[in-house]
């Protein structure tokens, strides 16, 4: 885990720095886990029902 | 983490373990969403309790499969109440963001983890953070120092060292100890680059060059900072050539992009991001990211050609990163017209967001350069 964003090389570039290097863009590779996209009611229904966690990925396409 | 991490079939197996749900932090539909479980680092990962509707854990940042698995046994562990008394009360203020107080939680905590407990370096790592985003800097890059040493072997090794490294460049000048911490972390940092990076997050290795052309930048040694950003750009071009698909490829693409540009060299990039766009064609990074090549080469119209492609895909509040980057073309090219025009796009856009998607910081800034254009 890295979380401190470096600096000056990258600031003079113009270009924002997420934590990580950078995400998968569209046709992403298929993940190996069941992620439920972007419904968090289902998600919990589904948590709910089955007495698991929920485990919570916020990421976004850059 | 989606290309390398995400896709390992060693992970395959924990998907009984939890349900799982991703959200993209960019959609207009998961801005309520975000105002109940705020997110300031990309990517965040957060282990919920259902019935509460309750983060009771939360890692930050990216991750190789063993941190994975490891951030996985632990958030289950959080989940059924089995953690440690200390990790588990420094765990559950990390979970509400109270990095303040956790700090001083994980520093208990860590008094009675041996280095080769398991929980160990998770620990370290989510103390680090929460002394760097508390402000403590000096404490954060002195327990990187310590901590180092035990993990040099570990996949958070490359972290660790760039954790402690930033923290100690962030110290006040003139601090006394500062020199000292640099030098430590420093040197840390150059053991793990030049030593085998497999097992390392590339993302973590990649920032840790960032850092040492940072260090020596600082230290106003100009041929020493190039040499760090020479070899960082030898890394990422190498780390992308080594890429088994156009998806582990392109990941590199930000970085690569700003150290070219860095280096003095934009043109260096662009032939990989042009193989980016052609290889997604709905993705508004490349476009993006040969927009501002481009306009580091002076090259003003194919910059805005690029932007508008990215401007057609581009959505939620990175779409602003777009406007940002066509007003700063303009007003290069000379059009102040266009780029006032622009401004005022990127106002009415940013005004347009959720709230929870846009700071009124921002809408204030944007408005305020409008008005001294005007």
């Amino acid at each position: 885990m890295r979380t401190t964003p470096f600096r000056a090389a990258l600031a003079a570039a113009l270009v924002a720095a997420p934590a990580a290097l950078g995400n998968t863009p569209a046709a992403a590779p298929r993940e190996v886990l069941p992620f439920i996209a972007d419904d968090y009611p289902k998600a919990l229904a589904a948590a709910r029902a089955s007495g698991k966690p929920i485990f919570f990925e916020a990421w976004a396409p850059w | 983490m989606r290309a390398f991490v995400f896709t390992d079939k060693a992970l395959g197996r924990q998907a009984g373990r939890f349900v799982w749900l991703s959200i993209n932090t960019e959609k207009k539909e998961n801005a309520a969403l975000l105002a109940r479980y705020p997110v300031k680092v990309w990517p965040s990962f957060f282990v919920i309790d259902p019935v509460a509707e309750k983060v009771i854990f939360r890692y930050v940042g990216g991750a190789t499969t063993p941190q994975m698995l490891r951030v996985l046994d632990d958030g289950q562990k959080a989940f059924r109440g089995t953690a440690g008394a200390a990790l588990a009360e420094a765990d559950r203020l990390y979970a509400d963001g109270k990095y303040a107080e956790a700090a001083p939680a994980y520093e208990k905590a860590l008094e009675t983890i041996k280095p080769e407990a398991p929980s160990y370096t998770r620990a370290v790592e989510s103390l680090l953070f929460s002394l760097s985003t508390a402000g403590r800097r000096e404490d954060c890059a002195a327990a990187a120092r310590d901590a180092y040493p035990h993990l040099k072997a570990s996949p958070s090794a490359a972290g660790v060292a760039g954790s402690g490294l930033d923290c100690a460049l962030g110290m006040k000048d003139g601090d006394p100890k500062k020199a000292e911490l640099v030098a430590a972390n420093a040197a840390f940092a150059k053991e793990v680059v030049a030593g085998p990076k497999t097992g390392l997050a590339a993302d973590d290795v990649s920032a840790l060059y960032g850092s040492l052309a940072e260090e020596r930048e600082s230290a106003r040694d100009e041929a020493g900072s190039k040499k760090w950003l020479e070899e960082w750009a030898a890394y990422l071009e190498g780390e992308a050539a080594k890429a088994k698909t156009p998806a582990e490829r392109t990941v590199f693409d930000a970085h690569r992009t700003s150290v070219c540009i860095a280096l003095g060299q934009p043109a260096r990039v662009v032939p990989a991001l042009q193989e980016s766009e052609k290889d997604f064609p709905g993705d508004y990074n490349p476009p993006q990211r040969l927009a501002i090549a481009y306009g580091a080469m002076k090259k003003y119209d194919e910059a805005l050609a690029a932007s508008d492609r990215a401007m057609a895909l581009a959505y939620g509040p990175r779409k602003l990163v777009v406007y940002r980057t066509r007003v700063d073309l303009y007003a290069k090219k000379g059009d102040l017209a266009q780029a006032k025009k622009t401004l005022g796009e990127m106002l009415a856009y940013a005004e347009g967001l959720p709230k929870e998607q846009v700071g009124d910081r921002t809408i204030a800034a944007i408005r305020k350069q409008l008005e001294a254009a005007n």
